[in-house]
């Protein structure tokens, strides 16, 4: 038995694609470029391809994660080869690396994630006021109760920065929480800054891209294309 | 980025399902439009989960492609949310591919698949911005066409058409893209390409005919104003459709639809004669494709496609001659590939039994009849060749081979029904559970039979045709009645549908030219997507219904004398009048009529074209 890790790309129109939808889409992908995935056991086998985390319906990506097992040896460069003759424009393979059989899944090493947002506000969100509050709250939706509940978030923010502040248009880059259990969606969190900051954007407005996702070792930030 | 781009950016993220929009699926067609090109637009009018799900749509949309010099692209409606927004926003309706409005295409194609979209067709025309009735448009327009089953009586919406094509596509669209793109290239008038086409089988222009009334309005004989029009328009009829193209590598959707997954057609017609079948009628004679093709067409799709799933198209699976020979060739691709087959519409023999028992496993679908009526004196009326005794044979082997879940589809207010009929569902159902319970030593265990009841709407070009339908108080006393007796069995569930929609279903299938102004007015107050539940507004359309005057004395509703002309025989769909007559007549006598493998029974069709099935088993 073999496993591979990859990373691709989703961009354009392609962000409108939910997760589920993905896995389809790559599991189909497969059959088409004839890659011979192991199967689970059971009365209903699947392909064992595991995406390392959803991502939200909207947001594009520019390196993602995904990690599949089979019974057959690849060059990794041709499977993503494989990979990229059979997927649509928009999603595309851009590594893969086969790693040891033995250890966690990777969903459940990613520690953070990294995400730039893009989005025209009239002035300059106030980060350095935003992050010296005391407590960091967002609104988030308790499925349970049905209603907008508080949740206070500041462990979760390992940097947020605005990078760009130009006609308008502002550009933030930020490092959140990521993991398996416990995650940050960024739109969350400019939401609540920009309320602090008196800025109208909806979360439709922002386009919100993520760039990579991290193992944390002793502190530092490990990409996990990177990670042992 | 265009003005048209960054709309849609900012519209696409504050709407349900945004990949709807998107287009960008595999095997989907971008080009660059060059503007040497004509530019079709092919318009599913319901949503995108549900078009795509349609076959019809791949096989013209992968020979429109491959036409010299045509481009096809794919527009579906859009869901309220999102065409709430495109108001808002002043987006007109868009083609999923490039993006490009619909006004600036050449063509646009709509298929009729039910009567229940034809408020989607003009909202999706608001949409676009394109003036609703052919008479408001000229050459600055797209030509608006249509096609699909509705063609047959497309009397309701014809104002709203240019052209309406009838029976099978797969020769006469490209041919008539060729002619367009000529005539286009030439410069020359709608008018003399509208007189040129008019010419071709299957072509029905209704603004070359204008409909005549007696005194009371009702409708007489479509008078021709020009002299190329045919006295009566025949269907195209594809004679060899191993000959025609079918689609190799469909589209693959990128977001859950209704069916996804890899369809090859068995044939087109069907030679078993049900007199409320529309589809049994005009899609005649029968056609098959040969094995090797399907086999070909199959393999080539999965391949393309990466599907999980293969079906078999056609009206009835076991009829196929090689039946047995492809299913078992395609049951082994399957099971090497991990591809599941589905077999719709089986006849439940040995051999399907043994067949699904080895398809299905452990994961047993549920098995599926059709007798439609409750009693053999109905289904002798209505000549559905199933038996009692076939059921129950067929269950009995269903509960020994495991099979838990059984589906019985009926249907209420077939010509000559009686109480008995329906005491005959319930009697059937009530039988059915017993045997269960006799097989489980008592109990009923997981089993579960459900009871589908929809509710009888007579169609054009079917021996039932001159029927009255019964009013929604009927269908809903008639509905309550099973409901209450069907409570009583335990292990039973009951389906049913919406009287009043069924109605409004009968006011378009067998309607005439009348309803268009009522039509337009039932879009103007917001109606859309009126094949959904939650879509169907029903106090616009009572409102419309009254304004318009229509009630149970339209004949759509109280049926006519077969003395009496009907709006929609200005088109022949090959079974011939006298036909469908004696077929009306041996209803209402109780005699049932063969399927015509065990002789020809005159439909009328082979004077048209060949047809090789009369007698084959004679």
């Amino acid at each position: 038995m073999h496993r591979y890790l990859l990373a691709f790309y989703k961009k354009g129109y392609m962000r409108f694609i939910s997760h589920l939808d993905l896995q389809r889409l790559f599991r189909r992908s497969m059959k088409r470029a004839r890659i011979e995935p192991a199967y689970t056991g059971g009365f209903n086998p699947h392909e064992r391809l595991y995406i390392a985390q959803p991502l939200s319906l909207g947001f594009e990506s520019e390196k993602d994660y995904f990690e599949i097992y089979s019974e057959r040896l690849y060059e990794p460069s041709t499977l993503s080869e494989m990979f990229n003759s059979a997927l649509p424009e928009g999603i595309k393979i851009t590594f893969c690396r086969e790693i040891l059989l033995e250890g966690r899944k990777i969903s459940a090493r990613m520690d953070w994630s990294e995400y730039r947002a893009i989005f025209l506000a009239d002035k300059r969100p106030d980060i350095e006021a935003f992050l010296a509050q005391e407590r960091i709250c967002i609104l988030r939706r308790d499925k349970r109760r049905k209603k907008m509940v508080e949740r206070e978030v500041k462990a979760l923010i390992r940097s947020l920065e605005c990078v760009l502040y130009s006609d308008g248009v502002s550009m933030l880059n930020m490092v959140l929480r990521s993991a398996a259990n416990e995650t940050l969606n960024p739109a969350s969190l400019l939401e609540s800054l920009c309320e602090f900051s008196g800025l109208e954007v909806s979360r439709e407005d922002m386009r919100i891209t993520r760039l990579d996702s991290f193992v944390e070792e002793e502190g530092e930030l490990l990409p996990l294309s990177e990670a042992r | 980025m265009t003005d048209f781009q960054t709309k849609l950016d900012r519209l696409l993220p504050r709407v349900e399902k945004p990949a709807r929009y998107i287009g960008g699926e595999l095997h989907s067609v971008v080009r660059e439009p060059d503007g040497s090109q004509l530019r079709f637009a092919f318009c599913f009018p319901d949503s995108y989960e549900i078009g795509m799900s349609y076959m019809g749509l791949n096989i013209l949309y992968h020979l429109l492609n491959n036409t010299e010099h045509t481009y096809c692209e794919r527009c579906f409606a859009p869901a309220p949310d999102m065409a709430e927004e495109m108001r808002k926003a002043q987006l007109p309706l868009f083609t999923l591919e490039t993006k490009t409005p619909l006004s600036e295409m050449d063509i646009i194609g709509f298929t009729l698949q039910y009567e229940l979209c034809y408020s989607n067709v003009l909202m999706m025309l608001g949409l676009a911005g394109i003036p609703l009735r052919a008479s408001e448009r000229s050459r600055e327009h797209p030509l608006i066409i249509a096609g699909g089953p509705c063609a047959f009586n497309s009397e309701p919406i014809a104002d709203f058409f240019d052209v309406i094509l009838t029976g099978d596509g797969e020769e006469l669209l490209p041919e008539f893209c060729r002619i367009y793109a000529v005539f286009k290239a030439e410069g020359r008038s709608r008018e003399d390409f509208l007189e040129r086409v008019s010419g071709l089988r299957g072509i029905y222009i209704p603004s070359f005919y204008e409909v005549e009334r007696d005194e009371e309005g009702s409708y007489l004989r479509h008078r021709k104003l020009q002299e190329c029009a045919p006295d009566k328009v025949l269907k195209a009829i594809v004679r060899d459709i191993d000959k025609v193209d079918f689609p190799k590598k469909n589209i693959v959707p990128l977001i859950e639809v209704v069916h996804d997954r890899s369809v090859a057609e068995l044939f087109r017609g069907c030679s078993a004669g049900c007199r409320f079948c529309q589809a049994g009628m005009i899609y005649r004679p029968v056609r098959e494709r040969s094995e090797d093709r399907v086999m070909d067409i199959a393999v080539s799709q999965l391949e393309s496609s990466g599907h999980e799933e293969l079906s078999l198209l056609s009206l009835s699976t076991s009829d196929y001659t090689q039946f047995e020979s492809l299913v078992t060739r395609l049951k082994n691709y399957c099971r090497d590939n991990k591809v599941n087959l589905s077999l719709p519409s089986l006849r439940m023999d040995n051999f399907s039994f043994e067949l699904l028992n080895e398809i299905q496993g452990t994961r047993k679908s549920g098995l599926t009849f059709a007798p439609e009526a409750g009693t053999q004196r109905l289904r002798d009326v209505i000549n559905k060749n199933i038996t009692e005794e076939h059921i129950f044979g067929s269950l009995h082997r269903a509960l020994e081979m495991g099979w838990n879940s059984v589906k019985l589809y009926f249907m209420i207010g077939l010509p000559g029904e009686t109480r008995e009929d329906l005491d005959g569902i319930v009697d059937l159902a009530e039988r059915i559970m017993d045997m269960v319970r006799e097989h489980n030593g008592g109990k009923i265990g997981r089993f579960n039979l459900s009871v589908s009841v929809s509710n009888f709407v007579p169609k054009p070009c079917t021996p039932f045709m001159w029927a009255r339908q019964d009013s929604p108080e009927e269908f809903e006393e008639k509905q309550f009645y099973l409901k209450d007796e069907l409570k009583k069995i335990k292990g039973v569930s009951y389906r049913y549908h919406d009287p009043f929609a069924s109605m409004l279903e009968a006011v378009f299938a067998r309607g005439g030219r009348e309803l268009s102004c009522m039509l337009e007015r039932a879009v103007e107050l917001g109606a859309c997507f009126d094949a959904w539940t939650e879509g169907f507004k029903e106090d616009v359309w009572r409102q419309v219904l009254e304004e318009f005057a229509i009630d149970e004395n339209y004949p759509a509703l109280a049926g006519s004398d077969t003395s009496a002309a009907l709006p929609w025989e200005i088109v022949d769909c090959g079974v011939s009048r006298e036909y469908l007559i004696s077929e009306w007549d041996r209803a209402m006598r109780g005699d049932t009529t063969k399927d015509c493998r065990y002789g020809c029974n005159g439909c009328g069709v082979n004077e048209y074209t060949r047809c090789d099935w009369g007698g084959i088993y004679a």
